[in-house]
């Protein structure tokens, strides 16, 4: 099978699929089943007919009028799918757009959380207000963390922002984008290193227990300080690049089937 | 006598269950249960073949059949078939379909006339 075959499969496809309503990774999934269907649909016509053209008219014949089906794979779509959608955020959204719309829902979360929080505490006094205080401190360095992890996942989405065009079929994951990290020097330099913060603060906890870190002595509590800066800084970087990672490929994927020229509707069964 | 073919619009309503019974037999990817169908229906089935993907997604968000991608996709540039299965659900919902079908052909046999 030829470039150019492939591509009049993947637009008989595409006609269907890309009105569709629905997150980035179920129109991936629909995309990936159905090339696969019009593919073996494809050879077996061209085993038939031996001839590419009509392989490819009879292909489309049998596929069904794209209207039709967009109809029926819309309607398979179920309610649920919307908080994939909100998680993805919109195709060719930017990273920077991403990150930080991740970063909105988390400091909304927050809000919500202190506020239900400090209810509790007021009417129910089942914590201590040390313990409240603590609990919305962390909640709030979350989401001003989330903030500063959406900046750095900006800048390493610029700097992989490339032409780079797609040599296989796109297969995202968690384990994908981590192995991808650690092939690269400088998130495995801020991993060992976060990793050795985090090791020598352990150690220095263990060397003090069982006394609490609140009476630990200053220089003590200034290194735990700065080990715990610079594991936060390590886990910031992974973060970033695991998400820039997922979001450049998702961004190239759309690309690449935003480019079919659907509209032209010649050759398409009525 | 020629025989009419049955196309989209008369399968309307009773794909799902056709394609839950082709299932019976063994697991399928899609090309394969279009296969199953056009033999069990002896070439007068004209299913539009972009309708089955839908019915599966249908099928399978209601936890009547489970997909699993196949593992290597086999020279189609790397796009990959599932392989639907059966699950108990599907096969009770296949036994209700089943029961539903005989009622509706014995109704309507009964006031067209036709031999039940």
């Amino acid at each position: 099978m030829n470039e150019f075959t492939l591509t009049q499969l993947k637009i008989i496809v595409e006609r269907a699929v890309r009105p569709v309503r629905a997150s980035t990774t179920r129109k991936r999934k629909m995309r990936e089943e159905l090339l696969a269907h019009v593919c073996g649909v494809f050879d077996e016509e061209l085993a038939r007919l031996g001839d590419d053209r009509a392989a490819l008219e009879r292909t489309a014949l049998r596929f069904g009028n794209p209207a039709e089906v967009t109809s029926q794979l819309q309607e398979s779509v179920p309610a649920s799918d919307g908080v994939t959608r909100f998680w993805e955020g919109a195709p060719g959204e930017s990273v920077l757009r991403g990150a930080l719309r991740l970063a909105w829902t988390t400091a909304a979360i927050v809000l919500v959380m202190s506020g239900v929080a400090l209810l509790a505490e007021r009417w129910m006094s089942a914590s201590t207000s040390e313990e409240v205080d603590i609990f919305i401190s962390g909640l709030v360095f979350l989401s001003v963390w989330l903030f500063a992890i959406a900046f750095l996942t900006h800048g390493a989405g610029k700097w992989l922002h490339g032409p780079e065009p797609l040599t296989e079929w796109p297969r995202i994951s968690v384990l994908k984008s981590f192995t991808a990290a650690w092939a690269v020097l400088p998130v495995r330099v801020a991993l060992i290193a976060g990793t050795s913060c985090f090791l020598t603060l352990l150690g220095i906890h263990a060397a003090t227990w069982p006394t609490a870190p609140d009476s630990w002595s200053p220089w003590a509590l200034m290194a735990a300080g700065v080990l715990l800066t610079g594991d936060l800084a390590a886990t910031s970087v992974l973060c970033a690049w695991v998400m820039v990672q997922s979001a450049e490929e998702r961004r190239r994927y759309h690309e690449e089937w935003a480019s079919l020229p659907i509209d032209n509707q010649k050759g398409a069964p009525a | 006598m020629r025989m009419e073919t049955i196309n989209g619009d008369k399968l309307r309503g009773h794909l799902e269950a056709m394609v839950l019974s082709t299932l019976e037999h063994g697991e399928a990817h899609g090309l394969e249960i279009l296969c199953r169908l056009e033999e069990a229906g002896c070439g007068l089935l004209r299913l539009k073949e972009g309708s089955l993907y839908p019915a599966l997604y249908r099928l399978e968000n209601a936890g009547e059949v489970k997909a699993v991608w196949e593992p290597e996709p086999h020279g189609r540039r790397g796009a990959r078939r599932r392989i639907y299965s059966l699950t108990a659900k599907g096969r009770r919902k296949l036994d209700a379909g089943r029961v539903e079908w005989q009622q509706f052909v014995r109704v309507v046999g009964g006031i067209l006339g036709a031999p039940t």
